[in-house]
């Protein structure tokens, strides 16, 4: 089930009516999640039944491996055991549906290369929505766990409920246990103030994936599908807009996801800062998707470090962590390189910062934009194209022939305006952030963004019913 | 979230719910306002002149012959409006026809619910011509159905229909820009005076363009289940009243005809049931015609398909009349 459509806006509110009931009358905590879980495996399930089974036995698996980690000693080794068969499990799970072609075909294609001949057929393996964002969320819980970072959760409905919470099952944030769990122990009461916020995150991130990324969808496609007759300029701004579609595609789905939680009384983890704003590329990755940026710094860039100061241990630990990054957004090398760049990118710049000390003089804030902007947009034709040689022909043609775009240029209408909700909202998917307006004085903010809002659902409802079908968020496919 | 409140977090949530009401209350405001424009701005010349305005005239075409004797009312896509004169089958039939073919995408019961009520079950023997793409496309909240509300400024139309609002509010706003740029271009085929007093499309007559590509053609595959649906709906709104009704297959590329025999026999057989239970299946095969026949795609055919197609519908009424006598 997909937000931008129709069937999820009739689904929705009769789950907060089935809560709301709840409040009302029974009051109970167990019937709460009972909902959130029945409604969660509704969601999944309307894309593909037959995939639910993956997240149950995911979330049996470790549920019974954090509570059997919690009887032995911290350093026992059949605590680490547990852990290892948690991990084994998840990774084996993820392995198999998003990996396993790859490898294969990789491995027949080196065998190939070696004249020993070799001829299997791969697997036609479909890969199940979110495998990736809830994999990670039980392995955090088991590592945690395993830790005592996190307790072991004893009540089996309410971690099942942290696993499959449905407005962020299948594309994040990434949820720590510690943090969603409890707020799954209480009867969750949304106020006023939370359900407004969420409208209102709601709005904003329908308005950032209806109005914007899937406007920006067709000039992508476009000069993607068809780049060697297209001039440099041309695919300059379709790797602009790629960028700006990546971002507002799944910038959205966040702040629906938050949105969606916080009228049902739950509060889940900021994922973007407009990181497009940001003047250097550690910052850029502080405000994007940031529960993966998380995931990854305390879990892989931690373990790598192991607590290690040496300026060579922490530029691989850093590469190494973007290098699993890559490889975690898809099975192909185009990911991986791209990763790996943005990697190899931040040594540079903390080896340039140890050296280089500069002032925060506003030329500079804007010069440093232009780099970290520039270098995410050219870095995103990897991410999109759909191997490394076409990437690289892409790029050196977009090099080699750049100047006015002698087409495509509609799609910067979109640009200006994803550039428009940043600067108007400034670390957009956080709850209690207004616009800024506040030059506006006290009364006009508050009559500005009630009209900003308004127009946005407006148009939202414009672009989503003269559409033909809802575009799925692309993050779905990681 | 906390479970105690405590005062200022009251007046907080009292002043977030202030707002969300109020945040309602812009958005209504904001659309009522926006339909209030869209009643009160007159159309503009491009609207005005689109190929779609002309079903305010077909409606009027209707309303105004209401009550003539023996009158036959065609009703389809453009596939009707391109491919059939109206004028040569009231010659040829010694009774007044009307062509009330408007366009595919309009959809079949939308179209015959904006009919039915100026047709006249004592007089009116209704031919229905849905050309494939017509059915395949046949949906309550189509697009073109929303623009057609649109041109007509159908309020209560569109009453019956809200989810048209979205594109009622955008198509206002592109019509605000139309008079500020004073944009008047028409196409000159797909427009508006484009059709006789007969209903029929005639801007096309003059004009020649090469025969379409219909190689790669196919009809569209059509759910059994929808078309029973789509059936059932023309049933009830025009057999309900009593109205005849007589199934004639739309002009279409022969092309699809071999490729989806399968396709146009069920299609076929499903709407002869339109013209009573027990009628035969049409033979389709003179529908199915060449590529030079055509004018720039399924179901618009140039001159001289049109007089063939003309013909075909022409014998298939006089067989039908001929069978009832």
């Amino acid at each position: 089930m997909l937000f931008s459509t129709g069937t999820f806006w009739l689904f929705f509110p009769l789950a907060l009516a089935l809560l709301a009931a709840n409040r009302a009358s029974a009051r109970s905590v167990t019937l709460q999640n009972a909902i959130l879980l029945g409604a969660s495996y509704v969601f999944y399930g309307w894309w593909d039944w037959r995939f639910l089974g993956l997240i149950i036995a995911s979330t049996l698996i470790d549920y019974i491996a954090a509570l059997r980690m919690e009887r032995h000693e911290k350093g026992a080794r059949a605590r680490r055991r547990w852990l290892h068969l948690s991990v084994a499990a998840n990774l084996t799970i993820l392995g198999f549906f998003k990996y396993f072609n790859f490898f294969a075909g990789e491995l027949k294609a080196g065998l190939n290369a070696m004249d020993l001949g070799a001829d299997w057929s791969t697997l036609d393996i479909v890969l199940p929505v979110g495998i990736s964002f809830y994999t990670l969320q039980t392995l955090s819980y088991s590592i945690d766990v395993y830790y005592g970072r996190a307790r072991a959760e004893t009540n089996l409905l309410r971690y099942a409920t942290y696993v499959a919470f449905f407005p962020q099952l299948v594309a994040g944030p990434i949820e720590r246990a510690r943090k969603l769990i409890p707020q799954f122990a209480v009867l969750a009461r949304p106020s006023w103030t939370t359900t407004y916020q969420g409208v209102r995150l709601i709005i904003a991130g329908l308005f950032l994936k209806i109005v914007i990324a899937d406007n920006l969808a067709p000039y992508v496609d476009a000069v993607f599908t068809n780049y060697e007759g297209l001039d440099g300029g041309a695919l300059a701004l379709g790797a602009l807009y790629f960028s700006i579609q990546i971002y507002a595609d799944f910038a959205g789905y966040s702040s629906i996801a938050i949105g969606l939680a916080a009228m049902m009384g739950v509060r889940l983890s900021t994922n973007f800062a407009t990181p497009f704003l940001a003047s250097s590329i550690s910052a850029l990755w502080r405000g994007w998707n940031i529960t993966l940026t998380l995931f990854f710094r305390d879990y892989v860039y931690a373990e790598l470090r192991k607590g290690r100061r040496s300026e060579s241990r922490i530029a691989l630990a850093n590469i190494a962590t973007f290098f699993v990054s890559g490889l975690w957004h898809g099975a192909n090398w185009t990911f991986i390189l791209w990763g790996t760049a943005h990697g190899v990118l931040l040594v540079a710049e903390r080896r340039w910062r140890a050296l280089v000390s500069l002032s925060s003089a506003a030329w500079l804030k804007v010069a440093g934009w232009a780099y970290t902007f520039g270098l995410f947009v050219a870095l995103s034709v990897l991410f999109r194209s759909p191997d490394i040689a076409s990437a690289v022909r892409y790029l050196g043609q977009m090099i080699s022939d750049i100047g006015i775009p002698a087409s495509q240029r509609g799609g910067l209408i979109f640009v200006a305006l994803s550039f428009a909700v940043d600067a108007l909202w400034y670390r957009q998917t956080r709850l209690e952030q207004g616009l800024r307006l506040s030059w506006l004085g006290a009364r006009g903010k508050e009559l500005a963004e009630l009209f900003l809002f308004a127009i946005a659902l407006i148009l939202v409802l414009i672009n989503a019913t003269t559409r033909q079908e809802a575009n799925a968020f692309i993050y779905f496919q990681f | 979230m906390p479970s105690s409140i405590s005062s200022s977090e009251a007046s907080h949530n009292a002043r977030s719910r202030a707002r969300l009401i109020a945040l309602i209350a812009a958005f209504v405001g904001l659309v009522v306002l926006g339909l209030a424009v869209w009643l009160a701005m007159p159309l503009s010349p491009v609207s005005d002149g689109r190929y779609l305005a002309a079903a305010q005239d077909k409606v009027a075409m209707l309303k105004a012959s209401k009550g003539e004797k023996d009158r036959v009312v065609l009703i389809g896509g453009s596939g009707a409006a391109f491919s059939i004169s109206a004028e040569t089958l009231t010659h040829q039939l010694g009774r007044p026809v009307y062509n009330g073919g408007l366009q595919a995408g309009v959809g079949l019961r939308n179209l015959v619910d904006l009919y039915a009520p100026h047709l006249d079950p004592e007089n009116d023997l209704i031919v229905l011509l849905p050309e494939p793409e017509m059915l395949a496309s046949d949906a309550r909240y189509s697009q073109t159905w929303c623009d057609v509300i649109f041109l007509r400024k159908a309020l209560s139309a569109l009453l019956a229909r809200p989810r048209c609002v979205p594109n009622i509010l955008w198509r206002t706003w592109q019509e605000g820009q139309h008079h500020m740029t004073g944009e008047a271009t028409i196409d000159p085929v797909y427009r508006r005076l484009g059709f006789n007093a007969r209903g029929d499309l005639t801007s096309h007559l003059g004009v020649e363009r090469p025969a379409p590509d219909f190689s790669a053609y196919d009809h569209p595959d059509i759910d059994p289940e929808d078309l029973r649906v789509i059936t059932d709906h023309v049933r009830g709104a025009l057999s309900g009243q009593g109205l005849e009704l007589l199934y004639v297959p739309a002009a279409m590329p022969a092309a699809g005809c071999e490729r989806s025999p399968e396709r146009i026999a069920a299609m076929a057989r499903e709407l002869a049931r339109l013209t009573n239970a027990d009628a035969p299946v049409p033979d389709t095969a003179p529908f199915c015609l060449p590529p030079p026949l055509f004018f720039d795609g399924a179901g618009h055919l140039n001159a001289r398909g049109r007089a063939i197609q003309t013909d075909n519908v022409a014998r298939a009424i006089a067989r039908y009349l001929e069978t009832e006598r």
